[in-house]
């Protein structure tokens, strides 16, 4: 029988979870089974959870705030601390994927830095150190988030959410705490401006 | 919007493929969980909420060795001589003082309820929790405190709270709180939810009874006494409060006699006026109870019914004690029981617990939950507020 390696399946979810090697890369969605282990405080499969929540995390703070650098850096290690603490409790109601930007999204707008978020260093180009961008998607990304700017942040959180980050609205309303139907409005709103903007002679 | 010319989906795509670099997010993983590892972030919480439980472990250690444990949560039930009935937790630590007119009580730490029977104009009791005096006569109330911060709940009558300079008269049913050194608020509530939590009925109730203690077990006034009449905050020094007067360190009290405040009286008393409560009217600005008539109060026999109230207080207790995760434990499970009155308390309490315990995140979800699901409840302004301090911007609060 061949194995496929598709994301979720990198684990063999037969191990028992204080046996678990876990041999995955950045991104791999962890099995229910690797997420109970870290829950129960199983090092390795915490450290794989993180793994796949720290880049969901760090580009949904970039590209939110519009930001790099230090500033979306700590706070993203605000966020991942945040997470490491709240991980027992967190009830597989919801995807972790959408639980974990629910933590984010609060504990960024805590954050002491936020001031330094909101007026910090521009993402006027991806760090080389931090992203990976194929040189065909870097101009039209760059584009998008300048052009995210004159969004109203409620709106720029719903598209985000919703079209970058493939929630459903039914989730991305979890993360701002409010409803699906102004998720949808938002979103939609958001893709008509945006749509102006990015036109050329648009607004951007 | 996904037409051919639309120029938003080909920019979303290419900002869907930007990733983090995967030896980045190595090096912020292994920085979180080293940060993790070591201390808290804040050192001066943690060291706060380590004294708070050695504290309440030392005043709870003469009581441990003194009493079997299956008592370790009832209140104790004091009767005072005039018909002052109190009420006191475990854990807590107050002082009496009887001047004439005037019986001061001085909590230290805890909670205690006070239950003024008939008309008592002529002599007023006043509790002193920290900055906070409260003074009644012909009332019941609870005085709750830890540390600075100070918890009265009034259900029949009316007291008046002297705090930070300011007085402020506060009828039934209202909850009052300070919040270390924020202005005083007041959020309308239930009445029936407070007198619910205000007075508990003992656990032992067939086997305890009140104790009398009369003057002569009191001490004097101290002679620092300050003048009832004043609104001036009442004064903090060790002199005033240590010498002479009687502490009340929590005991069960058991007699063979069953008297006039017996528990049973108490439950009795209780019984009837529940109904008339249900029936007052609340004031203008308290949000309408939904929960007027609960289930137990068609069946007042039914055992179960008590069942939640021990529960929900023993929970309280246990927060108080220091084991704040048991506590919330039990909480959850009350709160997500169909009871009318002590699942939305149970869900109230574990918004503030998580509060108490510095977890924002887990007390806005479950401040979110409660509004969700007891958006009319009279206390979801308490909830609300909760949140709103906690996550300013929330859509709720704005």
């Amino acid at each position: 029988m061949s194995v496929s390696l598709a994301r979720s399946t990198l684990w063999s979810t037969k191990e028992p979870a204080d046996r678990i090697r876990l041999r995955m890369v950045a991104g791999a969605e962890p099995t229910p089974s690797v997420l109970e282990a870290a829950q129960a405080g199983d090092p390795e499969a915490l450290e794989a959870v993180l793994r796949y929540l720290h880049p969901v995390i760090l580009r949904f703070l970039s590209f939110k705030f519009g930001a790099a650098g230090s500033p979306v850096e700590d706070a993203c290690q605000d966020c991942m601390v945040e997470i490491i603490r709240s991980l027992p409790g967190y009830r597989s109601r919801g995807s972790l994927k959408a639980w974990a930007m629910k933590l984010s999204f609060r504990t960024a707008r805590r954050n002491r830095q936020r001031e330094a978020l909101e007026r910090g260093l521009s993402l006027d180009d991806f760090p080389e150190a931090v992203f990976s961008v194929t040189p065909g998607d870097r101009a039209p990304a760059l584009d998008l988030l300048r052009a995210m700017r004159s969004l109203t942040p409620k709106k720029r959180d719903a598209l985000l959410l919703v079209e970058v980050f493939g929630l459903t609205a039914k989730e991305a309303a979890g993360v701002v705490g409010t409803l699906e139907n102004t998720i949808r409005s938002r979103a939609r709103h958001a893709k008509e401006e945006l749509a102006v903007a990015l036109e050329p002679g648009g607004a951007s | 919007m996904s037409g051919d010319q639309d120029p938003v989906e080909p920019a979303l795509a290419a900002l869907r493929e930007v990733e983090v670099r995967p030896d980045h997010t190595e090096a912020a993983v292994r920085r979180a969980l080293l940060r993790n590892r070591s201390p808290d972030p804040s050192p001066r919480l943690r060291w706060a909420r380590f004294a708070l439980a050695a504290a309440l472990l030392l005043l709870a250690l003469p009581f441990f060795a003194t009493e079997p444990a299956d008592e370790s949560q009832a209140p104790a039930l004091v009767r005072l001589a005039g018909g002052v009935l109190l009420q006191q937790d475990q854990a807590s630590r107050l002082s009496l003082f009887d001047a004439g007119p005037t019986l001061r009580v001085e909590l230290e730490a805890g909670r205690v309820a006070l239950r003024l029977m008939g008309d008592r104009r002529e002599r007023v009791v006043q509790v002193v929790a920290g900055p906070v005096r409260v003074e009644a006569n012909g009332t019941v109330f609870s005085v709750e405190r830890e540390g600075d911060e100070v918890e009265v709940l009034v259900t029949e009558g009316a007291v008046k709270v002297f705090s930070r300079g300011e007085s402020l008269g506060l009828e039934a049913p209202r909850r009052w709180t300070v919040d270390g050194p924020t202005a005083l608020s007041v959020a309308p509530a239930g009445l029936a939810l407070l007198a619910e939590e205000v007075w508990v009925e003992p656990l032992q109730a067939e086997s305890s009874q009140p104790e009398a203690i009369g003057p002569e077990a009191i001490g004097p006034e101290p002679e620092t006494e300050p003048k009832p009449e004043t609104e001036a905050e009442p004064e903090q020094g060790p002199e005033a409060s240590a010498k002479q007067a009687t502490s009340i360190k929590r005991a069960p009290h058991r007699a063979q006699a069953s008297g006039e405040a017996s528990p049973s009286g108490l439950r009795a008393r209780r019984r009837n006026r529940r109904a008339p409560s249900e029936s007052r009217s609340l004031p203008t600005d308290a949000a309408p109870d939904p929960t007027p008539n609960p289930p137990r109060a068609s069946t007042p026999s039914e055992e179960p019914a008590a069942a939640p109230q021990a529960r929900y207080q023993a929970a309280r207790s246990q927060a108080r004690a220091g084991q704040g995760q048991a506590a919330l434990r039990a909480l959850r499970t009350l709160a997500q029981e169909a009871h009318p009155i002590w699942s939305p308390l149970a869900h109230l309490e574990r918004i503030r617990l998580h509060a108490q315990l510095g977890e924002a995140a887990q007390a806005v979800d479950a401040a979110e939950a409660f509004l969700q699901s007891h958006p009319e409840h009279p206390l979801a302004p308490e909830a609300q507020s909760i949140l709103c301090r906690l996550d300013p911007e929330h859509e709720d609060c704005s």
